[in-house]
């Protein structure tokens, strides 16, 4: 396994915690992790990029332990922030080869060769001559895995890339993310569901900074497995008037409700609900 | 146009085998037909197009150095280090110079009245750096910071660096102004254990704060020494003897507490 | 492998301009192999031509913001080409190539049509080396007459006076 997480706890300000004991593994492939916004996905993206440092706990990642070999971790890493800032104007090419340098890679020559390697990769290298400014947010974004790219990391963090993307570009991104998937370890910050369901070998659902589940998105869609039905009535954990006129729940089915093969979000939903109404009760 | 190439052609005004009059022909058609241009592209070594492709694609990605970069270059720094520093704003020709003028400005103004200008000057003069350094890396100065944090190049370096390199460009205009201005005593460099002490300090507090937070806090905290200590008249109680001293052990210990603390950067 | 491969050279420079790092690519697919042959009738050493096409296609991506779109973007592309060679030829101790001494002249496109048999091509064959290498490089190459006196290692007036000797001597022969 690339990432080992065990108890993993973080401080978040005077709030609380971001990340309560959690635990979690990650090998090749997309790993998806899910949760609401405050869940803590950012924090443990930040974590696992050495950028932030555990309150308590433990964390291998690529065999290592980042609190004394951290240098090495980070030269396997590629990381793409929530929202990284790009030099107004610089190039794309000049904002890659700027970050293929703080990667360490000091020879020009190698170094022009492995950041036209990147753009190409993602699909910019028409653009790589132009101002950074000038493109558009889906093609920035589609730089900030470029660089991500830099130096075949094994292990590539994305916080959210496909958040205010339009579909057209989500479709193509995860393409883009498939393929970087299929030799390397990928931990892929999402609220976009429809995307693990597309992508993901694996999923993490994190709630109030803890792991609320870990499996498969076929297993994370078999836990909603009769608890998703159509009725006249409003009713369950949450209920929602479908198109047809009728209510689609989930939760516990009452008598006569016509149960219904759920999707992931359901699952998604049934898991944050519960855990909702216990934190209510 | 009726008169074309045709394979056999393009193959001897490739080898060079035709006589000079149809090769003319030929070149004069060239230039206005696409069709017989692409004939020639399988007789031109390919090898060597591509081996030319790659330096073209390599001179045209390059990045272009700014003045600054050149600068750094000409003088012996490493390429990739030059863009490091170079892609900090306030090391760029417009802020350096913008606080050269600063400076100048002040002493002009100042310069009439005995006494208050050199003191202006020289509670001016450290601040330019000191600035210039708060602004030279950190979340709000560096757009990509975050993603600097991840890499392996050691944050810790890159702040030195280029807290040297603003040191040395912004200490260098103060100092021709001083001296060219207001007159050949070394009091008019009485500013630069001063300005070594606020940007060593103001370094080791960004270790907690944003650089930029504490490049102020630490101008603030000067300024009002001085003010402090010029109520009545001009007064250069904080460049004594003493007062340098003084700078000189904040300096020093700044420096023993970045190095020894230099692993909690980044 | 891209669409690009089928646009017009005019539409390929107007991306050049734009920054468009793969429409170079294409331009340089299109015309970079006439130009390396063409160039090599001009110059013996491999180096320096290689130099000169590299230096075009540098030029053509800093400058297609300038070609005016008249005419065939090669004729452009030859213009620029040829000079970058002046250039380096300039440079290098040994200035005249020895391509210059032999090579062959022709005016315009419908002249040309008849240079190979007829009048003109035996009128051309006449010329001594001196006056055709005049007639080439100002009329086939496009050089001005400053530009072919640098290349050929003679003075401008020179070039003038072996012009009007070769245009006198050419209505002569077709007279």
């Amino acid at each position: 396994m690339s990432v080992v997480v065990e108890g993993l706890t973080k401080a978040y300000g005077r709030r609380g915690h971001a990340l309560d004991g959690l635990s979690f593994t990650a090998g090749v492939g997309v790993n998806g992790l899910l949760g609401p916004n405050g869940a803590g996905k950012t924090t443990l993206i930040r974590l696992l990029a050495t950028v932030l440092t555990p309150d308590g706990g433990t964390m291998r990642l690529l065999g290592r332990d980042p609190a004394t070999e951290r240098s090495a971790i980070r030269r396997r890493l590629g990381y793409l922030p929530q929202e990284p800032g790009y030099h107004r104007g610089f190039t794309v090419f000049e904002f890659v080869d700027y970050v293929a340098i703080l990667k360490e890679m000091a020879d020009r020559r190698a170094r022009h060769d492995e950041v036209r390697r990147v753009i190409d990769a993602v699909g910019l290298a028409d653009v790589s001559g132009k101002k950074i400014r000038a493109l558009s947010g889906g093609m920035r974004r589609r730089v900030g895995i470029a660089q991500a790219l830099l130096g075949e990391p094994e292990l590539v963090l994305l916080d959210e890339p496909t958040a205010g993307l339009d579909p057209e570009e989500r479709l193509r991104f995860r393409e883009l993310i498939s393929r970087i998937g299929e030799n390397r370890t990928v931990i892929l910050s999402t609220h976009q569901i429809e995307d693990v369901a597309a992508l993901c070998a694996r999923v993490v659902v994190l709630k109030d900074g803890r792991s609320a589940f870990e499996g498969t998105p076929k297993e994370l869609r078999a836990l909603a497995k009769g608890r998703t039905w159509l009725w006249e009535k409003k009713a369950g954990l949450l209920s929602w008037r479908t198109g047809e006129g009728v209510f689609r729940s989930i939760g516990d089915p009452p008598e006569g409700a016509r149960l219904v093969e759920p999707t992931i979000e359901d699952a998604y939903l049934l898991l944050l609900g519960e855990g909702a109404l216990a934190a209510a009760g | 146009m009726t008169w074309h190439m045709d394979g056999g052609l393009a193959t001897r005004y490739a080898d060079g085998d035709l006589d000079a009059t149809l090769a003319a022909s030929v070149e004069a058609h060239l230039l206005a037909c696409a069709r017989c241009r692409g004939l020639l592209a399988p007789q031109a070594p390919r090898a060597r197009l591509d081996r030319l492709w790659d330096e073209i694609a390599e001179a045209v990605d390059s990045p272009v150095p700014g003045p600054f970069e050149r600068l750094l270059r000409l003088v012996g720094v490493r390429d990739h280090t030059a863009r490091l520093l170079g892609a900090a704003y306030s090391l760029h020709l417009s802020w350096i110079s913008a606080g050269a003028l600063a400076l100048l400005f002040a002493v002009l103004a100042a310069r009439e009245t005995t006494g208050w200008g050199l003191v202006g000057f020289l509670a001016l003069a450290p601040i330019v750096p000191v600035a210039g350094v708060g602004l030279a890396y950190g979340r709000g100065a560096d757009p990509a910071y975050e993603i600097g944090l991840a890499a392996p190049y050691s944050a810790f370096k890159v702040v030195l660096m280029r807290a040297a390199a603003v040191l040395v460009t912004s200490a260098l205009p103060a100092l021709v102004i001083g001296f060219a201005l207001l007159g050949q005593s070394w009091t008019v460099a009485a500013w630069l254990l001063p300005a070594l002490a606020l940007t060593s300090l103001s370094l080791v507090l960004s270790r907690w704060f944003e650089p930029a937070h504490c490049a102020l806090a630490v101008s603030i905290l000067w300024l009002a020494g001085i003010a402090g200590t010029n109520l009545r008249e001009p007064s250069l109680a904080m460049f004594s003897t003493v007062g340098q001293l003084g700078y000189l052990t904040i300096t020093v210990v700044s420096g023993v507490l970045l190095v020894a603390r230099r692993k909690e950067f980044s | 492998m891209n669409d690009k491969a089928e646009w017009s050279d005019a539409r390929l420079l107007g991306a050049v301009a734009d920054g468009d790092r793969r429409a170079l690519e294409v331009v340089y697919e299109r015309h970079a192999p006439w130009l390396l042959l063409r160039l090599s009738r001009r110059c013996a050493d491999q180096a320096v031509v290689d130099e000169a096409v590299q230096d075009t296609f540098v030029a053509v991506w800093r400058t297609a913001g300038k070609w005016n779109g008249k005419g065939d973007a090669a004729a452009w592309i030859w213009g620029i080409g040829i000079r970058r060679l002046l250039d380096l030829l300039r440079r290098r101790p040994l200035v005249v190539s020895p391509a210059y001494e032999q090579i062959m002249v022709s005016a315009e496109e419908q002249v040309l049509l008849g240079v190979e048999y007829g009048d003109l091509g035996r009128a051309l064959d006449g010329l001594s080396p001196e006056l055709r290498a005049v007639v080439q490089a100002t009329v086939l190459d496009g050089l001005t007459t400053r530009e072919a006196g640098k290349l050929l290692g003679i003075p401008t007036g020179t070039v003038k006076t072996r012009m009007m000797r070769a245009k006198a001597l050419l209505r002569e022969a077709l007279a």
